[in-house]
C-alpha cells in the first residue's frame, strides 16, 4: 500500500455528503504524478463523486459539504483563497456523455484558450492545431474545423472534448467513464491517446471495466459504499490483491 | 364490433381530431371573414369603366387609406403609432425580461422567496390590462412624468411636456404589461439547455458569468425572441390600458419628425387597435365606417404577420448559429 512515488493530489481524510447522504468516508489516497490512477467499483460507491471532488465540481451538481483536504502540489484546492475557476483550469476534467458546445469543431478547442485570454488568430490556430493533434482527431477533422461539432460520430466527440481540455494545458486530467458510451474502436483509440498523454498529465480515471483498468492504468483504486478499500500498483492488485474485497469484485463475484 | 371500436379509442382519437378541426376551422373562419369583409371595400362603385382601370383604382383606393392621415380617412398615423410603440416596447422590456429572467434562473437561490417571486411574475401575467392602465397613468404620467417635468422642462410649465400622456409612457406600460411573458419565457428558454453544457464550460476553469454570457445567453437566444413575438401579438392589440397613457383616436402631428431628435416621445399616438375601436363603435356613420373597420383589422393582422415573419427569421438564424442537435445514439 505504500508506494514509492511523486503524489500530484494528496486527499487526506476527506468526506462527502450530498444533503444528508454520505457518499465518501474518510478517504486517504495519494494521486501520482504522470501516471494513469484508476479509480474502480460498483455502482454508487462513490468513485465518480471522489474524481469530481478533485476539481470542485461536486459542489455544482447538488447541495454538497466537503470535509478533509486535496491537496494540489501540496496546497489545499478547498481553501478558501483558492479560485475555483484556476483550479479548474489546472485540474481539467471529461465526462462520460461526449458534451461539445454546439459551436464548430475549432470553437470548441479554442473556446478554453479565449477564456485564457488568448486572442491572436495565429497562436489560436496553433495551439487549436496542437490540441487536436494529442488528441489523434486532427487527421480526421482537418478539413472540417469549421463544421459543426455536433456532427462529428460519438468517438470523434469524447476526442473533441479531450482536446478541448488539454488544450489549456491543464496539470490533471480526470476522465469519468470517457468510454462508456463508445464502440470498441472509439474506445481503443482513447485508451490508446490516454497511454500518450500520461507523458505530459496526470491521469485519473474511473471505469466500470476491468479490463480497460488493467490495460491502461499503472496504479488502481479499489472503493466500495463510500470507503477506500485498497490502492496499489495495477499489476498487484489484479493478480495479488491483499484485501479480500476486491479479489471479490475483480474476480466478478460480487459488484 | 361496436365494443371493440370503443376499446381502440376511437371515439378518443374522433374527440381530438375533432378539437382540432374546430379550432383550425374558427381561426381560418377568422381570418377568412376579415379578408372578405375587407377586401373588396376600395372596389370602385361604378358601374361603367374597364376592369383594367378599375383595379387600379382599386390600388390607389388602398393606398390612399394605408397612407392618408387621420383627417383624410386614413390609417397611416395609425400604423406608425402601432409600429413605433411596439418597437420601443421591444427595446425596454426585452432588456429588463431577460436580466430578470437570468437572475431568477441562474442566480437566486431555490425557496421560499424564489417560489413567491415566480408565482408573483405568473400572476402578474393575469391582472387585467386595464390596471397596467390605471397605473402607468397614476405612476409614470403624473409621479414620472410630473418629476421629469420640473426638473428639465420647467420654463414651459404649467404646460406639461412629460406629464401628460404620450408615446414614451404607452410603450412603458406595455413594456410591463408584457414583462411576464418575457420573463416567463425565456426562463423556461433557459431551463432548456442541457446541463452538461454548462458543466462542460465551468470544466475549461470558467466563472459562472463566463458560463452565462459564452454559453446560456446564446443558447437561450431563440427562446428570447419567442418571448418578444408573443410580447408583441399582446401589445399590438391593446387598446384599453394605453387610453390612459396617451393613445388618442385621431393625431395631428405625427411622433416622428425630420428635426432632431427625430422622435417625439412626449407625442400623443394612435393606433389601430385604437382606429378600430373608434371606427367601429363612436364613428355616427355606422354604414360608411363598418367596411373600414374590416379593413382596419386586416392592416392589424397584416402588420402582426410581418413583425412575427420578421422575429421568425431571427429565430431561425440564431438556432441555426448556436444549433444543438442531439447526439445520435
Amino acid at each position: 500500500m505504500t508506494a514509492e512515488f511523486i503524489a500530484k493530489l494528496d486527499v487526506q481524510d476527506l468526506s462527502l455528503k450530498f444533503a444528508d447522504k454520505t457518499v465518501l468516508q474518510h478517504i486517504n489516497l495519494r494521486i501520482p504524478e504522470h501516471k494513469i490512477t484508476a479509480f474502480i467499483g460498483p455502482s454508487g460507491c462513490g468513485k465518480s463523486s471522489l474524481l469530481r471532488s478533485f476539481n470542485r465540481m461536486n459542489e455544482l451538481l447538488e447541495d454538497t459539504q466537503t470535509t478533509g483536504e486535496v491537496l494540489l502540489d501540496g496546497k489545499n484546492i478547498y481553501h478558501s483563497e483558492i479560485e475555483v475557476a484556476e483550479l479548474r483550469r489546472r485540474v481539467g476534467i471529461v465526462f462520460q456523455k461526449p458534451n461539445p458546445f454546439p459551436h464548430s469543431v475549432y470553437e470548441n478547442v479554442a473556446f478554453g484558450l479565449r477564456l485564457q485570454g488568448i486572442k491572436q488568430a495565429r497562436q489560436l490556430d496553433e495551439l487549436v492545431e496542437s490540441a487536436l493533434r494529442k488528441a489523434a482527431l486532427w487527421d480526421e477533422v482537418r478539413d472540417r474545423l469549421h463544421d459543426s461539432a455536433v456532427n462529428l460520430s460519438g468517438g470523434q466527440q469524447q476526442r473533441l472534448v479531450i482536446a478541448r481540455a488539454i488544450a489549456i494545458e491543464p496539470e490533471v486530467l480526470l476522465l469519468d467513464e470517457p468510454a462508456s458510451a463508445l464502440d470498441p474502436i472509439s474506445t481503443l483509440k482513447i485508451e490508446e491517446l490516454m497511454y500518450d498523454l500520461k507523458q505530459h498529465y496526470t491521469l485519473v480515471i474511473v471505469t466500470h471495466n476491468m479490463q480497460q483498468a488493467a490495460r491502461v492504468s499503472d496504479y488502481t483504486a479499489f472503493l466500495n459504499m463510500g470507503q477506500l478499500i485498497e490502492f496499489d500498483e495495477t499489476n498487484k492488485m489484479f493478480t495479488d490483491p491483499s484485501q479480500r474485497a476486491t479479489e471479490d469484485y475483480i474476480t466478478g463475484r460480487f459488484g | 364490433m361496436l365494443r371493440n371500436w370503443f376499446r381502440q379509442g376511437a371515439p378518443w382519437i374522433w374527440l381530438n381530431a375533432g378539437a382540432v378541426a374546430m379550432s383550425l376551422l374558427l381561426v381560418f373562419g377568422l381570418l377568412a371573414f376579415i379578408v372578405v369583409q375587407s377586401i373588396g371595400v376600395f372596389w370602385p362603385s361604378e358601374l361603367t369603366g374597364h376592369t383594367g382601370e378599375k383595379l387600379l383604382q382599386y390600388l390607389v383606393n388602398w393606398w390612399q387609406f394605408l397612407s392618408g392621415s387621420s383627417g383624410q380617412a386614413g390609417i397611416f398615423p395609425a400604423i406608425l403609432g402601432t409600429v413605433l410603440m411596439v418597437l420601443l416596447m421591444s427595446v425596454l422590456v426585452t432588456p429588463l425580461g431577460v436580466l430578470a429572467a437570468v437572475y431568477l434562473h441562474e442566480y437566486a437561490k431555490e425557496g421560499l422567496l424564489l417560489r413567491l417571486i415566480r408565482v408573483a411574475v405568473h400572476n402578474l401575467a393575469g391582472v387585467p390590462s386595464i390596471v397596467f392602465g390605471v397605473f402607468g397613468l397614476g405612476f409614470f404620467v403624473y409621479y414620472l412624468g410630473g418629476n421629469i417635468d420640473n426638473l428639465f422642462f420647467n420654463d414651459s410649465l404649467p404646460t406639461p411636456t412629460f406629464g401628460t400622456p404620450g408615446l414614451l409612457w404607452v410603450s412603458l406600460t406595455l413594456a410591463l404589461l408584457t414583462l411576464p411573458v418575457v420573463i416567463v419565457a425565456t426562463e423556461q428558454g433557459l431551463a432548456g439547455i442541457p446541463k452538461n453544457l454548462r458543466l462542460g464550460c465551468f470544466a475549461l476553469g470558467a466563472t459562472k458569468a463566463e458560463v452565462i454570457w459564452k454559453i446560456v445567453l446564446p443558447q437561450a437566444s431563440p427562446a428570447m425572441v419567442t418571448a418578444l413575438m408573443l410580447a408583441i401579438a399582446r401589445a399590438a392589440g391593446e387598446v384599453a390600458p394605453l387610453v390612459f397613457v396617451g393613445v388618442v383616436k385621431s393625431v395631428s402631428e405625427l411622433p416622428l419628425s425630420s428635426d432632431f431628435p427625430y422622435l417625439q416621445l412626449q407625442q400623443k399616438i394612435t393606433s389601430l387597435s385604437m382606429h378600430i375601436y373608434d371606427a367601429g363603435l363612436q364613428s355616427p356613420d355606422a354604414q360608411r365606417a363598418e367596411p373600414l373597420v374590416f379593413a382596419s383589422a386586416l392592416v392589424l393582422i397584416t402588420l402582426i404577420f410581418i413583425l412575427n415573419l420578421l422575429a421568425y427569421r431571427l429565430r431561425k438564424r440564431l438556432a441555426l448559429r448556436y444549433r444543438n442537435r442531439p447526439l445520435p445514439e
